[in-house]
C-alpha cells in the first residue's frame, strides 16, 4: 500500500500533510471550544440550533473524520504513514483529551483504561476500516482517471474492512439484540476494570 | 379467635345470664374495629420502579403522561412530594431500600461492588414474624444472586439476563433457582402476574410482595397496546431549557444506552410509564377483588431519577433533583387518616425497610439508618427529620466524581472528590439548581453551618 498514485503530483510535506491535519486539528479545537460554552447562545430560539449544529460538527469530525481527511492526503501524494497519522490526528487528540478530562476523578491507571472503554477503543479500531474504505475508493477514482494497472481490491484494505465489521459486531451489536446491543462487550469491559482495579 | 368468643359466648348463657352476652357482642363490636383489628398485620406490597422521576406522573402535575393508578394510590394514600434516594444510583438504592441503611454500611457502593449476604433485609425480618414474601422482579445488584430464598422470602423470582438488566420481551426468569422461558411475555406484565399469582395464594395474610420492574429503565419499550401513546405530542416543547438533540453522545453519556433521538427515547419513556401505570392498576384491582385492599399497605417508588437534558445531563447519579428525587406514594387505610394527603416531610429511601417494620409491628434493629415515617402517614407535621446525607461512590467508566452532599429543605451543598469546586443552591429559588451561590453573601452566611453538618455526616461513615 506504499503510495500507489505515480500519476499524482507528490506535494510538499506541508501541503501534502501538515496543512489539512492542521485545518482539521483547528476545526476541532474551535468546535471543542464552542460545545463548551453553548451558554453563549442563552437558553432561547438560538441555543438548540447551535448546540445541534456544533456537536453534530464535531462528532463528524471525531468519529467519521477520516472519511475526509484520508482522501484529502491521498490525493496531495501523502504516503501512507502519513495518510494513517492525518486520519487519526483528531481523534487521538480526542481521546488523550478525554483521558485528560476523566483523570479528575479517575486515577491514572483507570484514566488509561477509560480509553479502551467501547467508544473510544471502538472509534479507534473503526479508523482502520474507515482508511481502508477511503483507499479502496481512492484507487477506484484514480483508476478512472486513467492509473494504469492500479489494483483496487488488495489484502490490506479488505482486512481493515472485515476489522470494521467485526468491531462493529462486537461493540455496537454483541447483546440482546433488538432491546440492549453492545451490552456483553460493555460489560467484559467491567469485567476487565474489576479484575485490574479492584482485584476481583 | 372467634371460636374463644363463641365459647365465651355459650358457657356464660348456659348458666342464665342472658344479659351479658349482649353486653359482649355490643362490645365486641365497638372494639372489633380498632382493638382486635390492630392484631392483623397489614399485607405489604412494595412497588419499585426503574428510573421513574418523581414528576413523571398525572398527579404531580406532568404535561401529559397519563398515570390513572398512580394518581388513584396517591388520591387514597399519601403522596410524599419530597422523597429522595441517598445515593441516585439503582444497586445502592436498591440495597438500602431492602436493608434500611446507607451503602457505606450495606456495601453496595456502586454497580460494581458486591451484595453482601450477611446484610439483613426487611423482607428476613418480616419472615421471621411470621410474613410470607415473595421477591418478584429486578435484583441487579453485582456479584450472584442473593441467598434469600427460605431465609427471607418463600418465592424469589428474577432475572439476569443483560447483566441483571433484564429485557422487557421474553425476559427468561429465575424462579425459585430454575430459569424459565417466557416467550410472548411482556417483563411488566409478566411479573405483575406472579405478584397477582402469589397475593391470591397468600389472601389470608399476611403478606409482603416486593415488585420490582425493570420499567421504566432504558430501552423504554411499552406494551404493544401503548405504543402509539402520546403520538402527536410535540415533545421538544416539554424537554428542559438545557436539552439538545446530541445531549446522549457527550460527556460519556452514551454508556447510559439513548444513542439516538431523544426526543423519541423520552416519548417511549412516558409511553412505558403509562404501560407500567395499567400493570400497576391491576394490583389495585386484584387488592379489590379480594376484599384485602383495607388491610394492605400499598408503597410505590422508584430507585433513583433521570435527567433528560437538564444541565446538558442524560441518565442520574449526579447530586441533582432529577437525579434524586423519587416518587413515593403510600397506601395505608388502617394507617393514614386523610386520604389524599400530601406530604411534604424529607423521606428517603432508607426510611422504607423500617416504616413497613413498624407497620407490620416488629422491632426495627439499631443497624438500620432510616427512620419509620408510619407517624407521619397519620400527622403530616410529625417531625421526621431537618436534613439528610447523600453520597456517591465512583462508578467507572461513568464520568461523574464521587461526593458527599447534605440537603435540606432548603439548602442542597455539595463537596466533590477530585477537582470539582463545592456547590451550594437554594432549592427553594433555585430547583433547577442552575445558581451555585457558594460566593453569594446568602451562601456565605449559610456554608458553616451546613459544612459543619456535612462533617457530621462524614464522621458519622468513617467511623463504619
Amino acid at each position: 500500500m506504499n503510495n500507489p498514485v505515480p500519476v499524482l503530483e507528490k506535494k510538499t510535506f506541508g501541503s501534502r500533510f501538515l496543512w489539512p491535519m492542521g485545518i482539521a486539528l483547528g476545526v476541532w479545537a474551535g468546535l471543542d471550544f464552542l460545545t463548551g460554552h453553548l451558554e453563549w447562545f442563552g437558553s432561547g430560539a438560538l441555543y438548540r440550533p447551535a448546540a445541534f449544529g456544533s456537536y453534530l460538527l464535531l462528532g463528524v469530525l471525531i468519529a467519521f473524520g477520516s472519511f475526509i481527511i484520508y482522501p484529502i492526503l491521498f490525493f496531495r501524494g501523502a504516503s501512507l504513514r502519513e495518510r494513517v497519522i492525518g486520519s487519526y490526528a483528531v481523534l487521538l487528540v480526542w481521546v488523550f483529551t478525554e483521558i485528560f478530562r476523566v483523570s479528575e476523578y479517575f486515577t491514572a491507571g483507570e484514566s488509561v483504561y477509560y480509553a479502551f472503554s467501547p467508544m473510544p477503543f471502538g472509534l479507534l479500531v473503526y479508523q482502520v476500516g474507515y482508511m481502508s474504505l477511503c483507499e479502496m475508493i481512492c484507487r477506484w477514482r484514480l483508476k478512472k482517471r486513467g492509473g494504469r494497472g492500479m489494483k483496487i481490491f488488495t489484502p490490506g484494505p479488505l482486512i481493515g474492512v472485515g476489522v470494521l465489521l467485526a468491531m462493529v459486531y462486537l461493540v455496537i451489536l454483541w447483546g440482546v439484540p433488538e432491546e440492549s446491543p453492545g451490552t456483553k462487550w460493555f460489560y467484559i469491559y467491567q469485567e476487565g476494570y474489576k479484575a485490574l482495579f479492584m482485584g476481583k | 379467635m372467634n371460636s374463644i368468643r363463641w365459647k365465651i359466648y355459650c358457657q356464660i348463657k348456659h348458666r342464665g345470664f342472658g344479659w351479658i352476652p349482649l353486653v359482649f357482642a355490643v362490645f365486641t363490636l365497638i372494639f372489633s374495629g380498632s382493638v382486635l383489628g390492630a392484631e392483623k398485620r397489614p399485607n405489604i406490597i412494595f412497588i419499585l420502579s426503574d428510573d421513574h422521576r418523581w414528576d413523571a406522573m398525572g398527579n404531580m402535575g406532568h404535561p401529559f403522561v397519563q398515570t390513572p393508578s398512580l394518581d388513584r394510590l396517591a388520591k387514597e394514600g399519601v403522596r410524599f412530594n419530597n422523597a429522595f434516594v441517598t445515593t441516585p444510583l439503582c444497586s445502592p438504592s436498591r440495597a438500602s431500600f431492602l436493608t434500611g441503611q446507607y451503602p457505606h454500611r450495606h456495601g453496595v457502593k456502586n454497580n460494581l461492588t458486591p451484595w453482601n449476604d450477611r446484610n439483613i433485609t426487611f423482607l428476613e425480618l418480616l419472615k421471621k414474624a411470621g410474613y410470607k414474601n415473595a421477591f418478584i422482579g429486578k435484583w441487579h445488584m453485582p456479584g450472584r444472586l442473593p441467598d434469600i430464598l427460605g431465609k427471607a422470602v418463600d418465592r424469589f423470582v428474577t432475572f439476569t439476563v443483560s447483566g441483571g438488566q433484564g429485557v422487557y420481551f421474553d425476559c427468561p426468569l429465575i424462579i425459585d433457582g430454575k430459569v424459565q422461558e417466557r416467550k410472548g411475555k411482556y417483563l411488566t406484565e409478566d411479573l405483575t402476574d406472579l405478584a397477582i399469582e402469589f397475593m391470591n395464594r397468600e389472601k389470608d395474610g399476611p403478606f409482603c410482595i416486593y415488585l420490582a420492574h425493570k420499567a421504566v429503565h432504558q430501552p423504554f419499550w411499552p406494551s404493544p397496546e401503548f405504543r402509539k401513546l402520546y403520538e402527536d405530542i410535540d415533545i421538544s416543547r416539554h424537554l428542559p431549557p438545557g436539552y439538545h438533540s446530541w445531549v446522549s453522545m457527550i460527556r460519556g453519556s452514551w454508556y447510559y444506552g439513548m444513542l439516538g433521538n431523544v426526543e423519541q427515547f423520552y416519548r417511549d419513556y412516558c409511553r412505558t410509564i403509562t404501560a407500567m401505570d395499567n400493570q400497576i392498576g391491576r394490583i389495585l384491582a386484584e387488592l379489590d377483588r379480594l376484599g384485602i385492599a383495607d388491610r394492605t399497605l400499598v408503597v410505590y417508588s422508584g430507585d433513583n431519577g433521570i435527567f433528560w437534558g437538564e444541565k446538558q445531563f442524560i441518565d442520574k447519579r449526579w447530586p441533582y433533583e432529577e437525579a434524586t428525587r423519587i416518587p413515593f406514594i403510600v397506601r395505608y387505610p388502617a394507617g393514614s387518616k386523610n386520604p389524599g394527603m400530601k406530604c411534604d416531610q424529607l423521606v428517603l429511601n432508607v426510611d422504607l425497610a423500617p416504616t413497613l417494620l413498624d407497620a407490620a409491628g416488629v422491632p426495627v434493629p439499631e443497624s438500620m439508618q432510616g427512620r419509620s415515617f408510619k407517624p407521619v402517614l397519620g400527622n403530616r407535621d410529625f417531625p421526621l427529620r431537618e436534613s439528610f446525607h447523600l453520597e456517591y461512590y465512583k462508578d467507572f467508566p461513568y464520568r461523574v466524581p464521587e461526593y458527599d452532599a447534605v440537603r435540606t429543605e432548603k439548602f442542597l451543598y455539595v463537596e466533590y472528590r477530585g477537582g470539582k469546586k463545592p456547590e451550594l443552591f437554594n432549592i427553594q429559588k433555585d430547583p433547577r439548581t442552575l445558581h451555585n451561590m457558594i460566593e453569594t453573601f446568602e451562601g456565605k452566611r449559610a456554608l458553616p453551618g451546613l459544612q459543619e453538618r456535612l462533617r457530621e455526616y462524614i464522621r458519622g461513615k468513617s467511623g463504619e
